[in-house]
């Protein structure tokens, strides 16, 4: 347990820099698009009181609400959300090759470690899970300070309270990271998870394999995303002569898929235990 | 441990965060609705769901209203739930989902309403077990599953028929008759040649078959299309009529077999009885014809048992009219409905269905649900969407709740 935990806290060291990048690009984005478009807004709104670009149904009008502000700052609150992104799923790759890669091979360091070679593999899983969980937490964290902004920055005479599900939902980024209903998050994020680790497992098995290592890999991904994509349509949902009726083809999907994940992860295991040498 | 103070750090903060978000920070405050019986029997609203929206918010919030509470839809939207939503347009009957409970094993593979007869006493479905070809004169085999739900057994067979194996479209047992009326669709047509196919549920083998509607066919310009209205009723011995609509159109741009526009140029409504096999022109003014359809003028119909039902509404009133299909006996415009006498402004929505109508109405407040006999016209029930914690009517306006439509389903 101790030497897993080292090799995670190794493993959030080397991203440690990235991370913090990412939070900076993540804070400067939002905040600056935040300050910009309230300045703009309160320009116009100190020399004409009754001036109001906010066009909403039900708020009264001429006040400004925090939804607004979101929901008028999409597009740079998606550029940083979607930077993140890109670079934590580059990096699921990154964080194998680049024991590889290098002058001295990190791997082989790595394998010749006491203990199972399991380890290496989950503190790698969990790594890259602190990284997403930890920037969303921080989108999380961010909301109230922003808030805090906005609050700062617009008399209380002219604005108007607003819920956090409401604020999310007025993103486009935001609303896809977190879902209003708590299954949603569990279903998107265990899919995520998946993916993540059929794709440590073709990784594996391109390095178990090498050039046609490459074939297997790709041909494993293929495999488990036509059995995910297909699987309902192939078992009858949605057609009233099916065998099986709708509750039971979703347990039964539901079912394959934490079959298939968990299949993921012992055959990642197998290959780093027994095909990968040193 | 000092070393590992950021691994430390990013792991609390991923956990906490998403964690009390999800434990305090979701909840979304949107108030729950449900409707309350102001007078007459609340076993009336069983079927009925209102939709529309809620406001209040800076986005509105898709919201289903019944007697039983409201459902957001953002707030239940996830994968299984959208999975499991494929399966709503199976049945439009309250007793088939009921008995879909309860026999599940019964109904395996047999979940299409359009396909099944269903009573107190009896389940019957029909599916095509093979299909000969695309030739009419080869035909297809049908496969029958008769289940007496007082015995608890099943029967099944299968009946070689010379009718080529078009849409089930509906299944009624009259005695010891099963009728199976086939929507057989023609390759680029916009409508069909409908058949009641009979088989004997003695003999387990197919009696005749009897035409409703015509091929489509084309001259010129100019094509019918033909279409079914399904009774509502499912008791045995008044589900003995369908309607068959005939309609001559004229292709305007475009043409068959690629997009295309057309305009209406005649209509006839038939009444068509399964047990006697004759089809009868009923009058006029009951054809489903577009010209009162308009946004201000709408209109809804209904068959149940040998009655036809029409309303035309607007936001002022709703008029309905009725003609028997065995008696001829026509009621017309014999029901005025209008908003002011159930203490309302505005008439939403109407629907008919289970030989009554439902009224949604709209007042100055919390809008209104009426449910009126069609045969008496006594008010069945009036009731009023209310807030399930009167609490919350201190922070949200019941103004902000706009309903828009009305649906009842079969039962």
């Amino acid at each position: 347990m101790n030497r897993y935990l080292k090799l995670v806290h190794m493993e959030v060291h080397r991203f440690r820099y990235l991370m913090l990048f990412l939070m900076g690009i993540i804070l400067i984005f939002q905040v600056g698009a935040i300050i910009s478009v309230l300045s703009d807004e309160l320009s116009l709104k100190w020399e004409n009181p009754a001036y109001s670009s906010v066009r909403q149904p039900f708020v009264p009008e001429g006040m400004l609400s925090f939804t607004w502000v979101i929901s008028q700052t999409n597009f740079y609150f998606i550029i940083p959300i979607f930077i993140s992104i890109a670079v934590i799923g580059l990096y699921i790759f990154f964080i194998w090759y680049r024991d590889w890669l290098g002058k001295s091979t990190f791997i082989y360091r790595l394998l010749m470690l006491p203990g199972a070679r399991c380890q290496i593999y989950l503190a790698k899983l969990t790594a890259i899970l602190i990284f997403v969980f930890g920037l969303v937490s921080y989108q999380l964290l961010l909301l109230p300070v922003e808030k805090l902004l906005f609050q700062m920055m617009v008399p209380a005479e002219w604005r108007v309270d607003s819920y956090w599900p409401e604020v999310i939902s007025a993103n486009l980024a935001l609303d896809m990271l977190l879902p209003r209903n708590v299954e949603q998050f569990f279903t998107i994020y265990g899919a995520g998870i998946m993916a993540v680790l059929i794709i440590f497992t073709a990784i594996l098995l391109e390095r178990s394999y090498r050039r046609i290592g490459i074939l297997y890999g790709l041909l494993y991904v293929a495999v488990h995303v036509m059995a995910v994509m297909f699987l309902p349509d192939l078992l009858g949902i949605g057609n009233p002569d099916s065998f099986l009726y709708t509750d039971e083809i979703v347990g039964l999907v539901f079912g394959i898929c934490l079959v298939l994940l968990m299949l993921s992860v012992l055959f990642g295991f197998r290959l780093l235990a027994k095909k990968i040498t040193v | 441990m000092k070393r590992y103070w950021m691994t430390l750090l990013f792991s609390l903060l991923a956990i906490g965060g998403i964690s009390v978000y999800y434990s305090m920070g979701s909840v979304d405050h949107l108030p729950d609705f449900k409707l309350e019986a102001l007078e007459g029997d609340p076993d009336e609203l069983g079927a009925v769901s209102l939709t529309g929206t809620y406001g209040g918010r800076m986005k509105s919030e898709v919201v289903e209203v019944t007697a039983a509470g409201s459902r957001y839809q953002d707030r239940n939207t996830n994968v299984r739930n959208q999975l499991l939503g494929r399966d709503k347009w199976f049945s439009r009957s309250m007793m088939f989902d009921s008995f879909i409970g309860e026999r599940r094993n019964v109904t395996r593979g047999k979940k299409y309403d359009l396909q099944a007869y269903i009573n107190e006493d009896w389940f019957i479905y029909a599916k095509w077990a093979d299909f000969r070809g695309d030739s009419s004169d080869q035909g297809g085999t049908m496969q029958i599953t008769v289940y007496d739900r007082k015995a608890d057994k099943e029967r099944q067979f299968e009946v070689d028929v010379r009718v080529f194996p078009g849409a089930i479209a509906d299944v009624q047992k009259l005695g010891n008759e099963l009728h199976v009326v086939i929507n057989n669709y023609l390759s680029y047509y916009p409508s069909a040649a409908i058949y009641d196919l009979v088989i004997d549920l003695s003999s387990e083998k197919w009696d005749r078959t009897d035409k409703l509607a015509g091929k489509n066919e084309l001259s010129g310009k100019i094509f019918t299309r033909n279409s079914i209205y399904l009774n509502e009723d499912l008791s045995e011995s008044s589900s003995a009529f369908m309607l068959v609509n005939e309609a001559k159109e004229s292709i305007i741009s475009g043409s068959i077999g690629s997009s295309f526009e057309s305009e209406r140029l005649s209509e006839h409504l038939y009444a068509y009885s399964l047990l006697t096999g004759k089809k009868e022109e009923i009058p006029v003014f009951y054809t489903l014809s577009k010209s009162f359809d308009s946004e201000d003028n709408r209109f809804k119909t209904s068959l149940y048992g040998d009655t036809y039902s029409l309303v035309k509404y607007s936001v002022q009133s709703a008029v309905v009219s009725q003609y028997n299909l065995s008696t001829k006996e026509d009621r017309r415009e014999y029901l005025k409905l209008t908003p002011e006498q159930f203490g309302a402004v505005k008439i939403g929505d109407a629907v008919l269905g289970n030989n009554k109508i439902y009224l949604l109405l709209l007042t100055k407040s919390a809008p209104l649900v009426a449910v009126v006999d069609l045969q008496d016209t006594t008010i069945l029930y009036l009731g009023q969407v209310a807030y399930v914690n009167p609490e919350v009517a201190e922070t949200e306006k019941i103004e902000y709740l706009r309903l828009g439509n009305i649906y009842v389903k079969r039962q």
